[in-house]
């Protein structure tokens, strides 16, 4: 009784209601903060691990010069991958004009922000050396892929701030404000140019995370042809993103309407989510058969590698590939493009999931099974566990992207639809009230 | 990243890479700044009080912008998306048209007091759907009032910041703030006006106000209209109070009482005065 005297409005409302937009229900202040805490722990775990990596150096990690990528790595492609659902959501609903999207933008920019803030934060961590990170920017390797992808993500990261400022500046404080609220109105008139920037530099930091792989001429497991430049996993990348985007964005938000247990969005924007991915995501499963095929039969082979060798080396077995193609590629595109499957929850949710893992699992792919299995005659297969360190910053990152989303639904409005259906009850009632009393012609005086 | 780093050359890589990164640097900047520059420029011209209003609405529950003509019954179920500017919407003008052809355009009835509500509604003057109204006198000025549901709702209103004498007001922005239920309400302006006198409610009234010489009263419900409107009006804080009472709050035939939060404490007063004022 005494927490809910804390915490409780009259009639039930949560103590922080003045900071929460009229018409949002959401849960009391102290059920919202059982919620926070197991993840604020979390997270000033993960800082205190962050703080011994940076402060002691890589030896905090089980990772070393032959080893050197690991599961921050994993994780930065991974968020990062998930996170195109920001970018691509933005395409379509500023360029494309796909107005059914404009019911999960919001929430989209929320999940791209968390999701690059946190790669950004891993990087900068698995980079070291606190002390010299603007070397990357200010002495740049312009031939690297890898400055591309720092310059790209910097560049997106500012890109998804300037698209959260709207949000903020609506929030039930901010809006009585006169000059937020006609800034956020122009900002909203220009929002096309920042998804038109964010399209590109998705487009390059994606493209540029697959062709690092592509080109290490020293992994032949990694190593790919291509297009000019680019080797194909630069494309794949960008389209195993964009296809499972949209995926991530309605897995999400189908979590946040079980957690929340209220509608945040109507069928319809579901399905469209759900087309959208399922049809990038056969053409991606398509170029990607072929990509291994032409891999299989005359990449690797005229670098002297037979294929099957490097499947020879558990757990790492041709399971792992066919896995990535059949259950975590082919089967959820094909559940995703059927419109009956789609148009039910669970179906929709564990297509979108199958097609998530799969992307993390193509990535963890590329990161860890290319540096395990060895290439030259000396060399052996290499195993490599997380340290502990490792793992508090991964999940600190986790924490961070639960932070920081939960108080962004909790304050602000994600979800445009989410008034409209709790107010569509009384609109119902009025309605039928209405015409109980036969309100159709106008009484005269 | 400059001519001046060690390691930079004047090589095609370089061109291109840096030329890319500053090209798209300087594009987010004049982007960010152009839209800063526009907000200036819409609080010089006047136009930031209208784009308020504007986002504003756009953001409130499907219920609340109901058309004028949908509380009358005649096109039941639409929604406004002019923000109210009934003057700009085409449906309204030939609606009026038509009613007016017939002699049953709603206009203001002096000495015409509605009471099938249990509440008395004159209909000699103009109401705004932010549940104020405006009544013409003579000489040319208009005096604001709460109406009678949103003086029930906000009976006991624990402050009243009223503008002081001569502040222009722009029609569906602030007029004044009243502290209702432990939150901070803002009660619009139903026209553009200057204020020449405030009252705090004592004469019955809270500002008289001189109307622009432009000011619309297009968008202001008269006449039979402003009962339909009422009613939906009434409905509507019934259902909110069954809602966060859990009490069936029905009218049961009788008149409404003067203070409906002191009748039935349990209920989410602040959200309810909130919808009625049409606060986000």
């Amino acid at each position: 009784m005494a927490s809910s005297t804390l915490t409780m409005g009259r009639s039930g409302a949560p103590a922080d209601r003045e900071l929460i937009l009229r018409g949002l229900k959401r849960c009391s202040l102290s059920q919202f903060s059982l919620w926070v805490a197991p993840w604020a722990v979390l997270l000033v775990f993960g800082l205190y691990a962050a703080f011994l990596c940076l402060a002691r150096g890589l030896n905090q990690t089980n990772m070393d010069n032959r080893f050197a990528f690991g599961l921050w790595i994993f994780l930065d492609l991974t968020v990062i991958a998930l996170g195109a659902g920001a970018f691509f959501t933005g395409f379509l609903l500023y360029i494309l004009r796909i107005t059914q999207l404009r019911a999960v933008i919001q929430s989209a920019v929320v999940i791209g922000l968390v999701c690059y803030s946190g790669a950004m934060c891993a990087l900068a961590v698995d980079v070291g050396q606190p002390l010299r990170f603007w070397y990357t920017f200010w002495y740049p390797n312009v031939h690297s892929m890898l400055t591309e992808v720092t310059f790209c993500i910097t560049c997106y990261l500012c890109v998804l701030m300037i698209e959260y400022i709207p949000q903020l500046l609506k929030n039930r404080k901010l809006r009585q404000s006169s000059g937020a609220m006609v800034f956020e109105f122009e900002l909203h008139k220009v929002m096309v140019v920042f998804a038109g920037v964010g399209t590109f530099l998705s487009f390059f930091h994606q493209g540029s995370l697959g062709g690092l792989f592509g080109v290490l001429r020293g992994r032949p497991f990694a190593f790919r042809d291509g297009f000019a430049i680019w080797p194909s996993t630069f494309f794949l990348f960008v389209l195993s993103a964009a296809a499972v985007g949209p995926s991530f964005i309605a897995l999400t938000t189908g979590l946040v309407e079980k957690i929340a247990r209220k509608r945040l969005v109507t069928a319809n924007v579901y399905d469209k989510l759900g087309a959208i991915s399922g049809r990038l995501l056969v053409f991606y499963i398509l170029l990607k058969s072929i990509d291994t095929l032409v891999w299989v039969n005359q990449t690797s082979p005229s670098h002297g590698f037979p294929a099957h060798r490097f499947y020879q080396w558990s757990p790492f077995g041709t399971w792992m590939l066919l896995a990535e193609i059949v259950p975590f590629g082919l089967v959820p595109a094909l559940i995703l493009l059927r419109p009956d499957l789609r148009a039910k929850r669970a179906w929709l949710m564990s297509a979108a999931a199958l097609a998530c893992l799969g992307v993390a699992l193509n990535r963890f792919v590329l990161t860890i099974q290319t540096l395990a299995v060895p290439t030259l005659a000396f060399d052996r297969f290499l195993s490599y566990w997380p340290s502990w360190q490792e793992f508090a910053t991964f999940g600190a990152v986790i924490a961070f992207g639960v932070l920081v989303y939960s108080f962004s639904f909790r304050y602000l409005s994600l979800f445009p639809q989410e008034r409209e259906i709790e107010s569509l009850e009384q609109d119902r009632q009025i309605e039928s009230l209405e015409s109980a009393r036969g309100l159709r012609s106008p009484r005269s005086y | 990243m400059f001519p001046w780093n060690y390691g930079f050359a004047w090589d095609k890589g370089h061109i291109i890479f840096l030329g890319v990164f500053y090209t798209i640097v300087l594009v987010v900047l004049a982007t960010l700044l152009v839209a800063a520059w526009r907000t200036l420029r819409d609080f010089r011209r006047n136009r930031a009080a209208s784009i308020v209003w504007h986002e504003n609405f756009e953001d409130l529950p499907r219920v609340e912008r109901a058309c004028r003509h949908a509380c009358t019954g005649e096109l039941p179920g639409r929604v406004c998306e002019l923000g109210f500017n009934c003057g700009q919407c085409e449906t309204h003008k030939a609606l009026v048209s038509m009613l007016a052809s017939h002699s049953a355009a709603p206009a203001l009835m002096k000495d015409v007091i509605d009471d099938s509500l249990g509440v008395e509604l004159p209909l000699d003057r103009y109401y705004h759907r932010g549940h104020t109204w405006l009544k013409p006198e003579s000489g040319g000025t208009f005096v604001v009032g709460l109406d009678e549901l949103a003086r029930r709702v906000a009976a006991n209103p624990e402050s009243i910041e009223l503008p002081v004498t001569g502040t222009q007001l722009t029609a569906q922005s602030p007029a004044w703030t009243m502290h209702v239920h432990g939150a901070e309400v803002h009660v619009m302006s139903p026209i553009d006006g200057e204020v020449v006198e405030t009252a705090h409610g004592e004469k019955g009234w809270f500002l008289r106000i001189k109307p622009a010489q432009n000011a619309s009263f297009c968008h202001l419900l008269r006449g039979f209209e402003v009962v339909r409107w009422m009613t939906r009006e009434m409905e509507r804080v019934q259902l909110m109070v069954s809602e966060s009472a859990a009490i069936p709050a029905l009218a049961d035939g009788g008149a409404p009482v003067d203070d409906f939060a002191a009748a039935c404490p349990q209920a989410d007063w602040r959200n309810i005065s909130g919808a009625l004022f049409l606060e986000n």
